[in-house]
């Protein structure tokens, strides 16, 4: 479990976006649930969550830390919706080029761009992976990255900035090409994480390969030995 | 869009490429044609996958959802040791009372938050199964079922067997058939014989981490520690040859060579964390208090005794395994109460388990307790608090004692804060806060605050005495435990010619057992060459008809466990020659 995000804002407005009713307390906060929400955390119609292990005990409230059960249970439902969804950028005036190209690493501070040729809409995809590398120990790691259907171009992006100034967008209306954004994506993922993933290979196959090379070299001698001792003890009558 | 995780399948090859979950292409295929949930649960969705994002094992992520248990330094770097540095695969040799069972839990519990354990088995000793369930569970929250039936192989994913039960078919077949993620063995030194049924039932087990718990790897020679290691490591001590030519002595096979060199090869396998001066516990002091029954209560004790023996011997040979028990309970209850036995003669009065002249001696011996209304015990105590000006835990077996003594120390003008089984959590957590800010008696029965912390206090009563000595030890344990700073007192309270009387005979006089190190008690009683429980050995000797036949007898198992201690300081002699630090001092 990541400490990368607050664990109390989320919990909270995960529950109220499954239709639960939260009140939060001093130290426990307060939950009612509706019928499937409370069916698929496996809790009661009312329960209480408590982030603090020493108030978990209180009114037999759920504990909610890295590990526990009920994050699970929450993570892994929260984890089944929201597979997709269409969000609209509106942008006006210009100052935002600036500023993002600031933000880039592109700009100075002070840069006034008042030359815009023009502004046009354009449909970007941006796929979330989660990617695990598993040996005697796993790492994992969490990649947006989003993808330009119109000159096929890849960029990452922070996911703590993914949805700035973005708004729903109620009707989509829209067929992108799906099956190619993924097919880019995939490969720019693939680059990205290329160097973390050879380490990892590296690393972990180094030890295995010292582990069999342990195990096989000790077998080996053993029997060697075991021949040897047969030699001396001479031919059975 | 965000796509779901899946673990991707190992790969040996030169080149390891990210493969993609499958399942994409449903998510692909249903977006844009069926309505979404939103733009806040597709962030949600994505914060969701961050929150629960593993980052090997840079530090331990299990500890805020632990229940009851301290966080020791010397237990943390263990875990992150054998996580990070043993792969998994370890021997955990701390001295008795560093908490070894909580290292191996941990170390679990960050697998299993991890997503790397799945299946899990722990070995132990029959006698410890179920404080194991109990640890595991309370503690760890970790759902482990004690092993009933063959099929538990197939249904519990993580599941404690006793050694003896688990190595012989049809257990040993169905335990060899499926993959462990995780295996623990407690009281790891019953392997050490690489011939023997146990350590080649674990060496036959499929299993991807491995954990072996012992304070002492060493026994009786060196080639314990051989097949210790080999077990858990082929070839870390290179082959049986060539470990005796460089590192035993020869011919005394108790005897290492080359000491330095064999502890850098135990460093990579072997975490022996020792106490440090600093973290020393501090003495204990025992007080005994030997009680004369009153005339009425002796009278009581004696006929339960009588009524004891003789359905014990019954000249039908028809007692059930139930009944032995109950006789068991029933003499127990009268050692610490005409209170808590009282109860038990009504029911077994009306029980078919018994003749009916038995049922109208039982409803005698009922109407007999039922009339005594005081407790030469209770008076002692009393009178032993009188001389007491701090915090006092007194402990009893049973819940009918607890509110008898409830009754008169609050007559008294006592604050006692009761602590039983059948509190709820809420009200167990309020009866050990109000005994810490206000109490002075903390009353409690045998559900007595497991993992607690009671350190506040450090005088513990023993109003009646469990007949399995470790039972007594967790009592004491509640406040002669790490964080203690002051000389612990023990207080026993017991009758004259009783089993109580017994107990104390060997426990105390023969084998000192209030002065030991919480753990110690546990290896000296494994080195008892007997099969039957402490409880048991007690009743059989109990039930003897003659006094002289009781007497030898006891004598008996006074020797015995004179020996075992013996047996357990030489082996702790010998370990500490030959692994000296291949951990740490505990120092914190």
């Amino acid at each position: 479990m990541s400490d990368a995000l607050p664990l109390r804002p989320f919990v909270i407005e995960a529950l109220t976006d499954l239709g639960a009713t939260v009140s939060e307390g001093d130290s426990l906060v307060w939950v009612q649930a509706p019928e499937s929400v409370h069916r698929n955390l496996e809790v009661a119609p009312s329960f209480a969550l408590a982030f603090d292990p020493e108030r978990s005990r209180e009114f037999e409230a759920e504990l909610v830390a890295p590990g526990s059960y009920f994050l699970e249970r929450l993570v892994s439902v929260v984890a089944r919706r929201g597979q997709w969804d269409v969000s609209q950028c509106t942008v006006t005036g210009k100052e935002w080029i600036s500023e993002a190209l600031r933000e880039s690493g592109l700009g100075p501070d002070t840069a006034d761009f008042s030359l815009v040729d023009g502004i046009e809409d354009e449909i970007l995809l941006l796929f979330a992976f989660r990617v695990t590398l598993v040996s005697d120990e796993k790492r994992e790691s969490f990649h947006l990255v989003a993808v330009s259907l119109v000159d096929g171009s890849t960029w990452p992006v922070d996911p703590d900035r993914a949805d700035a100034r973005l708004f729903p967008h109620p009707s989509p209306g829209i067929r992108p090409d799906l099956e190619t954004g993924y097919r880019l994506a995939t490969e720019s993922l693939r680059t990205m994480t290329s160097v973390d993933i050879e380490r990892f290979r590296t690393r972990s196959l180094g030890l295995l390969e010292e582990e069999v090379r342990r195990i096989f070299g000790y077998f080996d001698r053993t029997i060697d030995g075991q021949r040897l001792h047969q030699r001396l003890a001479g031919p059975r009558s | 869009m965000s796509l779901p995780a899946r673990e991707p399948p190992p790969s040996a090859d030169a080149s390891l490429t990210l493969r993609f979950d499958d399942s994409d292409r449903d998510v692909l295929a249903r977006a844009f044609r069926t309505p979404g949930e939103g733009s806040p649960a597709w962030r949600l969705n994505g914060e969701a996958h961050r929150i629960s994002l593993v980052d090997g094992f840079d530090r331990l992520l299990a500890w805020p959802v632990l229940q009851g248990v301290t966080r020791y330094d010397h237990q943390e770097r263990t875990a992150l040791r054998v996580l990070r540095d043993m792969r998994g695969r370890a021997i955990l040799a701390d001295e008795v009372g560093l908490g070894k069972t909580i290292e191996a839990g941990l170390v679990l519990k960050e697998y299993a938050v991890r997503g790397l354990v799945h299946r899990a088995l722990v070995l132990t000793p029959a006698a410890l199964t179920e404080q194991w369930r109990e640890e595991m569970e309370t503690k760890f929250s970790l759902p482990f079922a004690v092993l009933r039936s063959v099929r538990d192989w197939d249904r519990k994913p993580f599941l404690i067997a006793s050694m003896d039960t688990a190595k012989r078919e049809p257990h040993r077949g169905a335990a060899q058939a499926r993959p462990w993620d995780l295996i623990i063995v407690d009281e790891a030194h019953r392997l050490k014989n690489r011939f023997s049924l146990n350590w080649r039932f674990v060496a036959g087990l499929s299993k991807k981490y491995m954990l072996l718990l012992t304070a002492t790897p060493v026994q009786n020679d060196m080639d314990e520690l051989f097949n210790l290691v080999t077990l858990l490591k082929p070839g870390q001590l290179h082959t049986y040859d060539r470990f005796l030519e460089r590192y035993v002595a020869s011919p005394d096979r108790r005897v290492p060579m080359r000491v330095s060199e064999l502890r850098g090869l135990l460093r990579d396998v072997m975490v022996r964390n020792r106490r440090g001066i600093a973290f020393t516990l501090p003495p204990r002091r025992v007080h005994s208090l030997a009680v004369r029954l009153s005339p009425a209560e002796r009278r009581l004790y004696d006929d339960v005794t009588e009524f004891v023996r003789d359905a014990y011997w019954s000249a039908s040979g028809r007692l059930p395994w139930t009944a032995r028990l109950t006789l068991i309970v029933l003499q127990r209850e009268i050692g610490s109460s005409t209170f808590a036995v009282a109860e038990t003669l009504r029911r077994l009065a009306q029980s078919p388990l018994f003749r009916l002249d038995e049922r109208e001696r039982l409803e005698e011996l009922r109407q007999d307790a039922a009339a005594i209304s005081s407790n030469a015990k209770a008076a002692r105590l009393r009178a032993f608090l009188k001389s007491v000006d701090e915090k006092v835990l007194i402990f009893t077996q049973y819940l009918r004692t607890l509110e008898y003594l409830r009754g008169v120390l609050e007559a008294d003008g006592r604050r006692v804060a009761a602590y039983h089984g059948s509190l709820s959590p809420a009200a167990k957590d309020m009866a050990v806060r109000t005994f810490r800010a206000d109490g002075e008696i903390f009353l409690s029965t045998e559900a007595g605050g497991e993992g607690r912390n009671l350190q506040f206090a450090r005088t513990v009563v023993n109003y009646d005495l469990p007949w399995n000595p470790l039972r007594i030890e967790q009592r004491i344990g509640r406040v002669h435990r790490l964080g203690q700073e002051r000389e612990v007192h023990v207080v026993n309270v017991w009758a004259e010619d009783t089993v109580e009387a017994n107990l104390m005979e060997l426990l105390d006089r023969k084998i000192h057992m209030f002065e030991l190190v919480v753990g110690e008690l546990d290896l000296i009683l494994g080195n008892l060459d007997e099969r039957r429980s402490f409880e048991d050995l007690m009743m059989d000797i109990w039930v003897l008809r003659q006094a002289e036949e009781r007497r030898s007898a006891l004598r008996r198992l006074g020797d015995s466990l004179i020996r075992a201690r013996a047996q357990y300081e030489q082996v702790k002699e010998t370990n500490d020659a030959v692994l000296g630090d291949t951990g740490e001092a505990v120092s914190a």
